[in-house]
């Protein structure tokens, strides 16, 4: 069961943890209004109060978190210089890694089911438009650069299965493999026409069109254990 | 005598005021010098070389060559090094020069400047380097130490976690924590500026309509602005999840807490912060903490041509 | 016999500084220079930045 723990001195009132909190874990405290811990047991980890909370002094402990792999080791080795604390990631082992693997596939085996029950084909749009909303929070999109810096970016980001290049003006992706490889082979498919595939090709295709402003067409001359893909100009 | 920890200082780019914080231990200086002997001080002791110690302790941010040469002799002189201040860990008020290139910088200065006599940049003096930059952009740092200077508190705890060899109880609270003013919700409906009309001293700044940056501050300094009636500018750098969170920038978080408290739409609040990036993110623009969320916008914005400053 | 006396950096004072003083064949000064090592720029920092911020951030251009 996670616990939730106020500082009390540090809550100036504002009321946002009880707004927010979806199970209803406080209440303020009639005559002060200080946001009291009433329903600790309710507790789902959202973690919403404790960065919600302006003074930062609401603690969740126990709950349970997954690698935050969202987030920039740079700027994760940051704060445990501000604090002498180790990283929550440094304890996990390779099986809790495998374990967050499946968790993630098994999602995305969901979606894509959910994808072929709900919109059928009009699935490429979709995936075109998640690539192009992606573009407009990847800051390697805007740090003043050009395509070939953009790449180098996201190459450096993406490095644990991706390789980027330029050919004139075709941008080529190698994936060795991509990590959709695993979960599109799990469900007895074949690499390269699954849904899965299908919708991540989109993706790519919407984000790098958003990004140069001309629309982007695609090909994938190479798919299984390693793929390639191809994007160009249209 | 049984061997003190050998403290060593040294002042990159900055102001020395994060050397005055050490004097505003008061008392407690006594208590520190116990266990540690100043074997370097610029600005008390005559010593011009660098010198081996146990603690390094660096204010300041890498402007010139010189600044690059003094933190690469400290980190191979000592054991452990202390980002002081807010100008090693993010780059400080200067790291505002952030939108300015070098030779606008020294435009500003010397050739046009209205106030100075000759047009003539300086020869002969430490080259500048391309921009303002953290000290972890050159040497590895052991601790930091934000703060515009830190809280006498704060440098006390951090000074004797490093000499006893233990981790410093710092926190990682936000300046909201300490600031003794009530957030409550009130029917406000524009922004206003600190200067524009009464505020209520024992009320949050949020609530009257006035941008203060506490909630996203990491609280190294015990909230002294807000106590007397100014508005936090941020000067000790992003709070914990602005660092960490690569989709809570200071932007966002402001603009959550002071539309939760006001009538003001969240969209005006982010779009005023936008106006005004260059004072809000004056003290940290220089770090890359900054780059990789929507704030990477922070050179447009404060290139704007629209004025910072026009109030909703 | 000429020579440069250059105290380097001047220490006990607040920020980096230089002093160079040149002697010639008399001993005697025949020019002295002081030099101001440290650039922030604050002239040009400064500006676009809101006038409310202006009493906060001018104290730090010299913390002492």
């Amino acid at each position: 069961m996670a616990t939730v723990r106020i500082e009390e001195p540090g809550c100036r009132g504002c009321t946002l943890c009880a707004d927010l909190c979806p199970v209803a874990v406080f209440a303020l405290r009639e005559g002060d209004g200080i946001a009291t811990v009433v329903h600790a047991e309710r507790c789902i980890g959202c973690l919403s109060c404790a960065y919600a909370c302006p003074s930062g002094c609401i603690e969740v402990g126990d709950y349970l978190q997954l690698r935050p792999f969202h987030r920039i080791e740079g700027h994760a080795a940051l704060m445990r210089r501000f604090l002498q604390e180790q990283p929550l990631a440094d304890a996990l082992t390779p099986a809790d890694l495998e374990e967050a693997w499946s968790d993630v596939a098994a999602r995305l085996r969901a979606l894509a089911g959910t994808v072929t029950e709900t919109i059928g084909s009009g699935y490429r749009a979709i995936g075109r438009r998640a690539g192009a909303m992606a573009a407009a929070h990847l800051p390697e999109m805007y740090e003043e650069a050009g395509l070939e810096q953009v790449l180098g970016g996201l190459r450096e980001r993406f490095s644990y299965g991706f390789d980027f290049h330029l050919e004139g003006e075709a941008a080529v992706l190698d994936f060795r493999p991509c990590s959709l490889c695993k979960v599109v082979q799990s469900t007895g498919e074949t690499v390269g026409q699954a849904l899965l595939c299908h919708l991540f090709h989109e993706y790519w295709a919407g984000l790098l069109s958003a990004f140069v402003g001309t629309k982007y067409r695609y090909e994938v001359p190479v798919a299984g254990e390693s793929c390639r893909m191809e994007l160009r100009p249209a | 005598m049984s061997a003190k920890a050998r403290v060593s200082i040294e002042w990159l780019s900055g102001c020395s005021g994060c050397e005055l914080g050490i004097v505003d231990l008061h008392e407690k200086l006594l208590e520190v010098l116990d266990e540690i002997e100043l074997v370097r001080i610029p600005i008390l002791m005559d010593v011009k070389e660098y010198v081996a110690a146990d603690v390094g302790i660096l204010t300041g941010s890498i402007r010139t060559e010189h600044d690059r040469h003094a933190a690469r002799e400290m980190r191979r002189l000592c054991k452990s090094i202390l980002a002081f201040g807010t100008c090693p860990v993010y780059g400080g008020p200067h790291s505002s020069a952030y939108p300015h290139t070098t030779d606008e910088l020294l435009d500003g200065a010397y050739r046009s400047n209205a106030s100075t006599v000759t047009s003539e940049v300086p020869t002969d003096v430490p080259r500048l380097l391309a921009g303002n930059r953290p000290l972890d952009s050159e040497i590895e740092v052991d601790l930091y130490l934000p703060g515009c200077p830190p809280h006498p508190a704060f440098i006390f705890e951090a000074l004797m976690s490093l000499v006893r060899g233990r981790a410093p109880g710092i926190g990682r609270h936000s300046v909201c924590f300490r600031c003794e003013r009530k957030m409550v919700k009130t029917d406000r409906k524009t922004l206003r500026r600190a200067f524009e009309g009464e505020f209520d001293p024992e009320i949050c700044f949020l609530s009257q309509g006035c941008l203060c940056f506490g909630s996203v501050t990491l609280d190294r300094c015990l909230a002294p602005c807000t106590k007397v009636g100014v508005p936090c500018f941020s000067c000790g750098g992003p709070s914990e999840p602005v660092i960490l969170e690569p989709q809570k920038d200071v932007r966002s978080e402001v603009a959550l807490r002071m539309s939760h408290l006001t009538q003001i739409p969240e969209a005006e609040i982010v779009a005023e912060i936008e106006r005004q990036a260059k004072t809000h993110f004056a003290y940290a623009m220089a770090s890359p903490v900054f780059r990789q969320k929507p704030t990477f916008l922070l050179k447009k914005w404060t290139q704007s041509p629209t004025p910072a400053g026009g109030t909703a | 016999m000429s020579r440069t006396i250059a105290i380097d950096p001047v220490t006990r004072i607040e920020g980096h500084a230089r002093v160079e003083i040149e002697l010639d064949d008399a001993g005697k000064v025949r020019s002295s220079a002081f030099k101001v090592m440290d650039f922030r720029g604050f002239e040009t920092v400064l500006r676009g930045m809101q006038v409310e911020m202006m009493p906060t951030v001018t104290s730090r251009i010299c913390g002492t």
